[in-house]
């Protein structure tokens, strides 16, 4: 039935499907039942697009086309971005890697390797020396000059607030 | 139904490549009212069926590049609608609201709309059918319209549906006989009988 419905079958095969219709009233109703909905289903409209349609698809196409093209970019800048970084730090973790397999194996090296971080260490020590004592010296000279410094701290918190949000407005 | 690439709209579809909008909007204009309609038959709701094929040409755009130009640009967009449609109804049904309103009226601001009385008969003859097609599920309401509205053959349906042919036929069995029970006659509204009678 169905396919006769939809011209599938061929003739002989449709005079035999009618012959039997013919001869069993309940296949006749459902065939009728069938023709119905075949028949209706057939004769309704196309629904129309409402006006303007197109214009709104292509409005909305050229309106997500521009982030899309910026996120196509930020992806391709922070792919090379990260490409460079790769270049510059693969000969330097190299060369790492390769000072401290060099320093593990090598006695020597590793003590030559502990002084200078040692050495590096007490230079930094005497200079924060230098500081205090500098710091001391010019308190016995001006006994005032801590005070003066308290009093400092807040005007200076103080600015450096009105400059942050200064900046932010400017960046808004 | 044929479904040879049309070459017109194949060159649309290259210069749209190449980055041609107008050439997109040509497709656009072209292929709104299928779109439109099967999104409609599909949805059963106007603002809804207009969001769907909004998204169907949005899809349609970023994936151009994937259309093969052996196929009919029309097949490949309406696989692309009736795919959108059905994953938009399971996931209405998994959100269980409800398809059963059509609250917007018929508007259409097109210069070539139909008389007054004729647009009339229309929507009601629209909603009649709109109402017998909400009694099907998804993946059968997809082969009726597809069938009916497109002529498509079982074997383009299967395509468009990603299914076999048998699978077809038998959607569109079961959705006959589904209508069948729903429109019996005696029971059908006023313009629906009046519908049946005259075809």
């Amino acid at each position: 039935m169905q396919e006769a419905l939809d011209g599938e079958l061929e003739s002989q095969a449709l005079h035999e499907l009618y012959d039997r219709i013919d001869q069993n009233p309940d296949e006749a109703v459902d065939f009728q039942k069938l023709k119905h909905v075949d028949r209706m289903l057939r004769a309704a409209p196309l629904e129309r697009a409402p006006g303007g349609l197109a214009l709104r698809i292509m409005a909305k196409l050229a309106e997500g086309l521009q982030p899309e093209n910026l996120r196509r970019s930020s992806g391709l800048a922070l792919a090379l971005a990260l490409a460079l970084v790769t270049l510059v730090l693969t000969p330097l973790l190299a060369g790492l890697g390769w000072l401290i397999l060099n320093a593990v194996g090598n006695a020597g090296a590793l003590t030559a390797l502990i002084n200078q971080i040692a050495g590096l260490l007490s230079m930094i020590m005497n200079s924060l020396d230098a500081l205090v004592k500098g710091a001391q010296g010019m308190l016995n000279t001006y006994p005032e000059a801590p005070v003066v410094m308290v009093a400092l701290i807040p005007i200076a918190v103080l600015w450096l607030i009105r400059f942050a949000g200064h900046s932010r407005e400017e960046q808004e | 139904m044929s479904t040879a690439p049309d070459p017109v709209v194949l060159e649309w579809v290259q210069a749209a490549l190449e980055g041609d909008q107008d050439a997109f909007a040509e497709l656009v204009y072209t292929f709104e009212d299928s779109v439109y309609n099967l999104c409609y038959r599909m949805l059963n709701d106007r603002g809804e069926a207009e969001d769907a094929a909004q998204e169907t040409f949005l899809r349609s755009y970023l994936n151009l590049q994937r259309y093969d130009p052996a196929r009919s640009y029309k097949t490949w967009l309406l696989t692309i609608a009736s795919n959108h449609c059905i994953d938009r109804i399971r996931r209405r049904r998994m959100t269980w609201l409800s398809i059963d309103d059509d609250p917007l009226p018929a508007l259409s601001l097109s210069s070539d709309e139909p008389e007054p009385e004729m647009a009339s008969i229309n929507e009601e003859q629209s909603r009649e059918i709109q109402a017998l097609l909400k009694e099907l599920n998804p993946e059968y309401r997809a082969a009726v319209v597809l069938r009916y509205w497109y002529d498509f053959s079982y074997t383009e349906i299967a395509d468009i549906l990603d299914t076999t042919e048998s699978a077809i036929k038998s959607r569109l069995f079961r959705a006959r006989q589904i209508l069948a029970e729903k429109i019996n006659p005696k029971t059908a509204s006023g313009k629906l009988t009046a519908l049946l009678e005259n075809v």
